[in-house]
């Protein structure tokens, strides 16, 4: 179906892409992009539709990296035996069951420590979940400090597979589920919770089914954008690749386009992340350089906290707010734009 | 058991610290329902102006008067940047934003921006390639256009109708929450900025903080000292303690502050100054972590712009942990949680000890959300 026709895309065009020379930044580029969609898509669950306020995405991200890249560097040569595979880099298929296995199992870690983190946020509300989430990602980050099994504070190396085509199949499924479950009862009821929690235990909704499946189907998917960073470029990740300014930014991609709104999720994260390569380069700009002084590379970190605090001073609901950005949408604002020139 | 003691000496030095800056978040909780995550920021800079008032100074061995004229220095800068901070950041979500005067301020900084690089450009020997020259051409016109532009729209009233036009009101009842969220967001937002201002104009390097108190330890029983400096950090904080129950239970001031946090609206109503109560406020908070950053800075003498975050997430569950917005819990909580860490970190699981911390937080709001002195929450209809 439509499904399999755009993976199959995806697939094809991951062939296409070149592996050497200057366009491969912007493969990478576009591959960072990719998984900046899947976290921000992810966080707008909870952050947008369901109206909780989840500071600790980047806490599942790290679970999920983590259990990934353990999952394949210690099952990965005995399944892959068991399957009669042959070491790693013999064959394409290896590597499609070593990913699929790494996905697998960051999901399901991450998705256990989201129903986990979901029971608390029950009883808390606002500025308390948020610090709690935040708290929640700092001891994921400690412990992951203290197990020496996977390299602790030293970095951990796996196997470097996700490529285009894993990245942005993941973000295309995490976009299709999100959306079908924003506009299913199940989404709707999350958004009740959203507007008002007393009314929708009036009307009989679970709230408290509604926000943890909210937290546990986010972490999922943050898992799974967690494995593909552990697998991706030079598969190296370090616990401080998971800190709260990592955090911070997820955080902006979704505020930045419109909390509740999917398209403006993907919107924020490719946007965020495109200033942030664009950024680099203009600070490097001789003129630019000259202002700023020698500090001139760290200038381009100020940019993103000021823009948020003029976004939340002018516009609070973000670039799109809650509406999401369609073709019929598009066409009717046209139509009446000709009606009111006439 | 002497072990144990020194132990809890040094705990109760560190629960001084994070005391001192949980008053500052229950402050800002009680009067504005705000978690100001810059605080631990603001803490960071506390200590920075004292390094900066030291070395203005000169001081770099250990004197009494020197220690307080940069623990002085500190306290009023910290305060000073706290009301500016309140004044730019948080206020405008109360009252809203001029927007024209944001785009006047923008254009305005642009210009002198593309001024200033003419005017290095002449000084310095830089030769730029003619696509970089057409690069800053293009970047000057269009500054030009925007300040022009903005400057237009202001004059021609286009930018909405009255002289200051406010954007974005608050109101309360059903936006409370959205607000609030807003708020916190931009409280984060602040955080990141001064973090990143710090690496910037300091360094991300960690400096040097001269001694002001000598480092010899004096003699408790046995074998069990105290550092001068954690003797001074214990009586400081006694003494600011003290001085701000004063302040907050026996001046008019204080009273404008209890009002306010009570009920805002009402305290409005009885002829108290809301604006100028919370500006107050913050300064008087940022005052307290600037003297708590003074403080650590003495003790670690090595300081760094990162040095806040931490130590402002700790705080903020001992400010929790006693009751968000209740004075005196601030100052238990901070106790508390300065003496649970010091145990752990004594005991095998010192590696843990900052996830202490959090850990308090995740059990304190499941079991007592209102903390251990707190009064009963009032759950919003």
């Amino acid at each position: 179906m439509g499904v399999a026709a755009v993976l199959g895309v995806l697939w094809v065009v991951d062939g296409a892409l070149p592996t050497a020379g200057p366009a491969t930044v912007t493969v990478r580029i576009a591959n960072i992009c990719g998984l900046a969609v899947i976290m921000a898509v992810s966080l707008n669950l909870i952050n947008g539709i369901c109206g909780q306020f989840s500071l600790g995405h980047h806490g599942f991200m790290a679970a999920g990296a983590y259990a990934s890249a353990a999952f394949v560097n210690y099952l990965g040569p005995s399944i892959l035996g068991g399957l009669g595979l042959g070491p790693v880099y013999q064959s394409h298929l290896s590597l499609v069951v070593l990913m699929i296995g790494g996905m697998v199992a960051g999901a399901i870690v991450a998705g256990v420590l989201g129903f986990l983190l979901g029971l608390p946020s029950l009883r808390l509300k606002g500025d308390y979940l948020a610090i709690a989430t935040l708290g929640f990602a700092e001891i994921v980050r400690v412990v992951i400090l203290n197990i020496d099994a996977v390299g602790g504070a030293a970095g951990y190396s796996t196997v470097s597979m996700a490529t285009f085509f894993w990245i942005w199949g993941g973000a295309f499924i995490t976009i299709i589920v999100c959306r079908n479950i924003l506009f299913s009862s199940h989404g709707r009821a999350l958004q009740s919770v959203r507007e008002d929690e007393l009314a929708a235990e009036a009307m009989g909704i679970d709230t408290a089914r509604a926000k943890v499946s909210a937290f546990a189907v986010a972490a999922i998917f943050a898992g799974i954008a967690g494995s593909l960073y552990a697998h991706f470029d030079e598969a190296y990740i370090s616990p401080e690749d998971f800190n709260f300014i990592q955090g911070v930014f997820y955080v902006m991609m979704v505020v930045l386009a419109g909390r509740g709104s999917i398209t403006g999720s993907v919107l924020g994260a490719i946007i965020i992340r495109v200033l942030e390569e664009w950024l680099r380069g203009f600070v490097a700009l001789p003129p630019v350089r000259l202002i700023l002084g020698e500090n001139a590379a760290m200038w381009r970190m100020v940019v993103y906290p000021a823009m948020l605090v003029m976004l939340m001073l002018t516009r609070p609901q973000g670039m799109l707010g809650t509406k999401e950005l369609s073709l019929r949408a598009l066409y009717k604002w046209l139509k009446t734009r000709r009606r009111k020139s006439c | 058991m002497e072990e144990a003691a020194q132990i809890l000496v040094l705990a109760v030095a560190w629960g001084s610290i994070y005391a001192l800056i949980a008053l500052g978040y229950t402050m800002v909780y009680g009067v504005l329902k705000l978690i100001n995550f810059a605080h631990g920021d603001i803490y960071m800079i506390g200590a920075f102006a004292g390094l900066f008032a030291a070395r203005a100074f000169g001081y770099s061995e250990p004197t009494i008067f020197g220690t307080l004229v940069v623990l002085a220095v500190a306290m009023a800068s910290c305060a000073a940047l706290g009301v500016v901070i309140e004044r730019a950041a948080y206020k405008p979500l109360r009252t809203g934003i001029n927007l024209g005067l944001l785009l006047i301020i923008v254009a305005a900084s642009a210009c002198f921006l593309a001024a200033l690089v003419i005017v290095k450009l002449r000084t310095t020997e830089v030769v730029l390639s003619s696509g970089q020259m057409w690069t800053y051409r293009g970047l000057v016109a269009a500054a030009a256009a925007v300040g022009g532009g903005a400057a237009w729209g202001y004059l021609r009233r286009i930018v909405p109708k009255e002289r200051s036009a406010r954007i974005f009101r608050t109101s309360l009842g059903a936006y409370q929450k959205a607000t609030r969220l807003t708020a916190l967001i931009t409280a984060i937002g602040v955080s990141f900025l001064l973090e990143m201002l710090g690496i910037i104009y300091f360094g991300a390097k960690p400096q040097a903080f001269p001694v002001l108190i000598p480092q010899t330890p004096v003699h408790l029983f046995g074998n069990v000292t105290i550092a001068r400096t954690q003797i001074l950090i214990l009586a400081s904080t006694a003494f600011l303690l003290i001085a701000l129950r004063i302040v907050v239970m026996h001046t008019k001031v204080g009273k404008a502050m209890r009002a306010v946090s009570y009920d805002r609206e009402t305290a409005s109503l009885m002829g108290v100054n809301v604006n100028s109560t919370i500006s107050f406020t913050f300064g008087l908070g940022s005052a307290l972590a600037g003297a708590a950053g003074v403080l650590v800075a003495l003790v670690n003498t090595s300081i760094e712009p990162l040095m806040g975050i931490v130590p402002g997430l700790k705080a903020f569950v001992a400010a929790v942990l006693g009751g968000i917005g209740n004075i005196t819990g601030a100052a238990v909580g901070g106790f508390i949680v300065g003496i649970t860490e010091g145990i752990v970190k004594g005991s095998a699981y010192s590696s843990y000890t900052d996830a202490v911390a959090f850990v308090i937080l995740i059990i304190i709001l499941l079991l007592r959300p209102t903390g251990i002195i707190g009064g009963a929450a009032v759950e919003k209809a």
